[in-house]
């Protein structure tokens, strides 16, 4: 006998169309259905649902008592502050929701219990879902805290979705199978047994029949004891939901050249081209993620072999594949910040096996006009070739204190800091180099009314700043109360000992040649020898600084865009800027050892204080 | 120029003011004549504010605007302002039609939008939003005042002199760009005035010149010596030669001759005779515009039967009339791009002469790309009529395609449509199943039919 191939007609949905009020029923019913069950007490409980599915599943996921999350999301401290915004008042007073609510509640009278508890009873100790690859099947499962629980509901269940249908003069929607005693059950589509305190849902004949024999036989090879899942499973971190990918039977699903040797896009290849490597050799994933009341963390890890790391691809890596990210430096206001390892006249150098003819051919033309503007240095082995092969990129809000000077659009300011081999060699040429480029600054401005740029030279931090500003407007020049996009900018080139700073202002280059290194995160894992390739933050509290500046704008592009009234438009632009209170920070970092590569992240919310 | 006018008399002639009692039913029909004419369209709540209020009263309250029309005013500047810090042509183009669409103040954009395509000046060739921005500014604190007063400041508009390359004028080789669109676009038109006029009229304007975005007289460039302009000889100092130019007999039937193609009918041409009270009227009122608008705007001659349906729509008309007659709201950056799209980009005229208008705005190209335009506008996710999305708000007419036809017509067209038109219409509405879709599409297809495109 099929696992549950009965092929029960499925009636309901031309009912269902007919008779929409009780769709809501069925719907609830269907999910719910998933506590179907029978009580068979010969199997063992496994240690892990991955002993009853095949080593073919190929995706595996797994969270960690669901009802806990659950009560940490409707307990969270920024629920009130959630619950009294006008846009979820408003959600909630429409007729979706009130459904929705309406349902809630009448399925709650009926099984007499909350539905918080109703979920810790039906999943409260696990929800797995898995994809099997070889019989296409989808299987989810959920593991009970409570067996008698679960079969009361079960039993209710099934008598509340067949009322509805007999109410609706449908036929019975359950179907009813055993296999060896084991009662399990079909409705529409989806397949259901009860294996101990699991309840499993899948789509697949196969793959349920081979979850049920496997429960009541147990399996010699399943997905516990394939190499990968285990070695997998070895390293999983801390947190509710837990997930594995067998990347080396996916791949062979990817059409040829879907992972390109070589790419059109400097700046992906730049930022991601170490990811290249691995995608093309990497076996499996696995990810854990941890939600907190502060936050929500997610670790994504690899394997990773030295043989994997492409030559062409040393200036990512480093040499010795042991390139570190430099330490973030300490700076005030900071909106983004980002450390990475890249020897970019490696890069520039080695163009020729990263790209594709098209973009060589345009980073020649670049090289060529770069080279000339710098003054006829070799851009690639001289200029770039001067600088060691890590640097920070830095992203800022600026304080507009002088009225006389403040744009329209106000634009955070940014810079780059590079520590320079040779810095008596290079810093009389930067400064040579800059000086020409206000010049021509100035020359093309004139030629097309823009303002002029006045060099200036100061001593800042045991070093030297060269920098230009925008002179201020004549009073009558323009009638608008603020000034053009321009004013945004002051760039200047510091010096101080071996660090180089690029700005696109004079306060931030001032800031950053005195700026302090701080700790980073550790790299994690437990591998000793990782080192920390690609490090970055993005600080919420500056971003929606940035964007309360330019309030004004926001509100405008959204009633010429959106067609929204400028009440509308304020009202949307200011629960954005007010949504972004309530997250503090995201980190995110790229690390590799000997043997494992992680990405990880963290999404940091800003808890209210007492007084908030 | 008394003369000129003896005889006329604004009681003895179809400019008379439309008397309900003798010219037919001061209705819900002829107060949508009068707004898609005066206003672009208007809501529900207008229509039935002006019928009530009667004619006259009805033309003063689109005189004068709605109550708020002045703070609003104040808070439009105050977005164009901040539009201005792109500095993009473009960008103010989608403020314009923002405008235009939430205005309470109607007839005063409509008169804005005419003296755009009066004085045309493109962004194409004029990149400083900045002076667009100025010059559209004085479109409209002049839109129904001095015409005099505007055209002495279009000739010292920076905009106007950038984009009639007159950005330097030297005595020693007067550009005559300025002077022979003043005399043919600007005030007198074709055939009243002479190749030597242009070029004695264009050395009056020597020495005038823009520097960083600024009107500057540059005396030393000016040619101040004597020049003979249609019959006088003189040095015309300052500006005199603008005023001569404007106390030219032909300047007022010029000008009431283009207002009557805006406000009343495109063809025939005018006559003469039909022009003279509204021409006296002109040079009495001080060239003040305002009372010569209101005489068309209550007149018989506009009111009546007879005008009803003698105008193409522009895209302008078009569009935004679709959108305040259905109290509707757009995405004004996608509606610009549409506007452009249909040849009637704001800010962006074709050329120096603006926008024909009339018949030249209908081809079988552009009435796919208006197809194209009310597709994509009604569809548009930002697109609300009455603060609903467009499915939602016909929905209370979609359930009989009969009262969808018939309310959408009875809003939207200024002429009946045929029983045939009317009866393909219904049959399309009632072979789409999905109510949500019924609505746009009736709409779309009306919208897109050649009656559609008459005012």
């Amino acid at each position: 006998m099929a696992f549950l191939s009965t092929h029960a007609r499925d009636s309901r949905a031309s009912n269902s169309a007919a008779r929409p009020r009780f769709g809501w029923r069925v719907l609830l019913a269907g999910c719910l259905l998933t506590a179907a069950t029978t009580t068979l007490a010969q199997a063992q409980q496994p240690e892990s649902a991955a002993e009853w599915l095949p080593d073919s599943t190929v995706l595996y996921v797994e969270l960690e008592h669901p009802s806990e999350l659950v009560d940490l999301v409707l307990e969270h401290p920024l629920r009130p502050r959630i619950e009294a915004l006008d846009a979820v008042k408003q959600a909630k007073s429409e007729k979706p929701y009130r459904d929705i609510e309406a349902g809630v509640s009448m399925l709650e009278a009926q099984l007499g219990m909350p539905w918080t508890s109703l979920l810790s009873s039906v999943a409260g100790e696990r929800v797995v879902v898995a994809f099997d690859i070889q019989s296409l099947g989808v299987a989810v499962g959920l593991q009970s805290a409570d067996p008698e629980t679960a079969d009361r509901l079960l039993d209710k269940l099934i008598e509340l979705a067949r009322a509805d249908a007999q109410a609706n003069g449908r036929p019975d929607p359950v179907r009813e199978a055993t296999i060896r005693d084991l009662k399990v059950y079909r409705v529409g589509d989806a397949r259901l047994a009860r294996l101990g305190d699991w309840t499993w849902v899948t789509n697949k004949d196969a793959l349920g029949r081979s979850m049920v024999h496997a429960y009541l036989d147990g399996r010699e090879s399943s997905l516990a004891s394939a190499p990968h899942f285990a070695a997998a499973l070895e390293t999983r971190q801390a947190g509710q939901l837990w997930a594995f990918a067998e990347i080396e039977r996916l791949r062979i699903l990817l059409p040829p050249n879907a992972i390109p040797e070589r790419t059109d896009n400097p700046g992906a290849e730049l930022l991601v081209g170490g990811f290249f490597d691995l995608a093309r050799h990497i076996p499996y994933i696995s990810a854990s993620a941890a939600v907190e009341t502060d936050g929500l963390s997610v670790v994504v890890a690899t394997p990773l072999e030295s043989d994997w790391k492409s030559d062409v691809r040393e200036y990512w890596w480093g040499k010795e594949e042991t390139g570190a990210a430099p330490s973030r430096l300490q700076v005030d206001n900071a909106v983004a910040q980002i450390e990475f390892h890249r020897d970019i006249s490696e890069m520039w150098l080695r163009a020729g096996d990263l790209f594709v003819d098209q973009t060589i051919d345009q980073l020649d033309q670049a090289d060529s006009t770069l080279s000339t503007l710098f003054l006829g240095a070799d851009f690639a082995e001289d200029i770039l070739g001067a600088f060691e092969p890590s640097g920070h990129l830095i992203v800022a809000r600026q304080s507009f204190d002088d009225p006389a000077v403040t744009p329209d659009i106000k634009l955070p300011a940014f810079a780059l800091v590079f520590t320079m081999e040779q810095p008596e060699r290079m810093q009389p040429q930067l400064r040579r180099i800059f000086q020409s480029l206000i010049g021509f600054l100035n020359i093309e401005g004139a030629m097309n009314g823009r303002p002029q740029l006045d060099l200036t030279m100061e001593a800042a931090s045991g070093g030297q700043i060269v920098g230009a500003q925008y002179l201020p407007p004549l009073s009558d020049e323009r009638e608008t109360q603020g000034l053009p996009i321009q004013y945004n900018f002051s760039p200047a080139v510091g010096f101080a000992g071996d660090r180089c700073v690029i700005a696109s202002t004079l306060p931030i280059a001032r800031e950053l040649l005195q700026a302090t290194p701080i700790d980073n995160a550790d790299s994690s894992g437990g591998d000793t020898s990782a080192t920390n390739n690609t490090t970055a933050s993005l600080q919420f509290g500056s971003l929606q600084g940035i964007l309360d500046d330019n309030q004004s704008q926001l509100i405008a592009q959204s009633m010429l865009d959106d067609g929204k009234t400028m009440d509308e438009a304020t009202r949307d632009i200011t629960l954005l800027i007010e949504l972004l209170g309530w997250v503090d920070r995201f980190d995110l970092r790229f690390s590799h050892g000997s043997s494992r590569a992680e990405v990880s992240a963290r999404l940091g919310l800003r808890l209210p204080t007492g007084d908030e | 120029m008394a003369a000129l006018m003896q005889g006329s008399s604004l009681a003895a002639t179809p400019w008379a003011p439309f008397d309900p009692a003798v010219d037919g039913a001061w209705n819900e029909r002829r107060v949508r004549h009068l707004l898609r004419r005066a206003a672009f369209g208007g809501s529900d709540e207008l229509v039935a504010e002006l019928v009530a209020a009667g004619p006259a009263a009805a033309v003063d309250r689109l005189i004068t605007g709605a109550d708020d029309a002045a703070d609003r005013r104040a808070a439009s500047e105050q977005l164009a302002r901040t539009v201005l810090a792109n500095n993009a042509p473009k960008r103010l183009s989608a403020w314009w039609t923002y405008e235009l669409i939430t205005t309470p103040h109607p007839l005063r954009e409509r008169m804005t939008l005419f003296w755009h395509g009066h004085f045309a000046t493109g962004g194409d060739k004029v990149t400083d939003a900045e002076a667009l921005y100025r010059q559209n500014r004085l479109f409209r604190d002049e839109a129904l005042g001095d015409f005099r007063r505007l055209t002495h400041a279009v000739a010292q508009d920076p905009a106007m002199l950038i984009y009639l390359d007159s950005v330097t004028n030297r005595k020693a080789h007067p550009n005559e760009n300025f002077a022979r669109e003043l005399m043919e676009l600007f005030v007198l038109g074709e055939g009243n005035y002479t190749e030597a006029d242009v070029q004695q009229l264009a050395r009056c304007f020597t020495g005038w010149e823009v520097k960083q975005g600024r009107f500057r007289f540059n005396r030393y460039q000016h040619d101040g010596g004597e020049k003979s302009i249609m019959g006088k000889t003189d040095a015309f100092p300052d500006a005199e030669a603008v005023d001569w130019v404007i106390d030219q007999p032909s300047a007022p039937f010029f000008i009431v001759g283009k207002l009557y193609r805006l406000l009343v009918a495109d063809e025939p041409q005018p006559s003469r005779e039909l022009l003279a009270p509204l021409a006296q009227q002109l040079v009495d009122a001080e060239w003040r515009i305002e009372p010569v608008v209101r005489t068309m705007l209550a007149s018989k001659q506009l009111l009546g039967d007879s005008a009803i349906g003698r105008k193409v729509r522009s895209p302008v008309d078009l569009a935004v009339g679709l959108l305040r007659s259905l109290d509707g709201i757009t995405s004004s950056t996608a509606l610009a791009d549409d506007l452009l799209g249909m040849g009637m980009g704001l800010f962006f005229p074709p050329n120096v002469k603006g926008w024909d208008g009339g018949r030249t705005w209908i081809s079988s190209a552009t009435l796919l790309a208006r197809a194209n335009s009310l597709g994509r506008l009604i569809d548009h996710e930002s697109t609300r009529f009455n603060s609903v999305s467009p499915s939602e708000y016909l929905s209370q007419w979609t359930d009989d395609p009969v009262r969808l036809v018939t309310e959408l017509e009875q809003r939207l067209l200024a002429v009946t449509l045929p029983a045939a038109t009317r009866e393909k219409l219904i049959a399309l509405g009632r072979g789409i199943d999905q109510p949500e879709r019924r609505g746009r599409v009736v709409l779309q297809a009306m919208m897109s039919g050649p009656l559609a495109q008459l005012a």
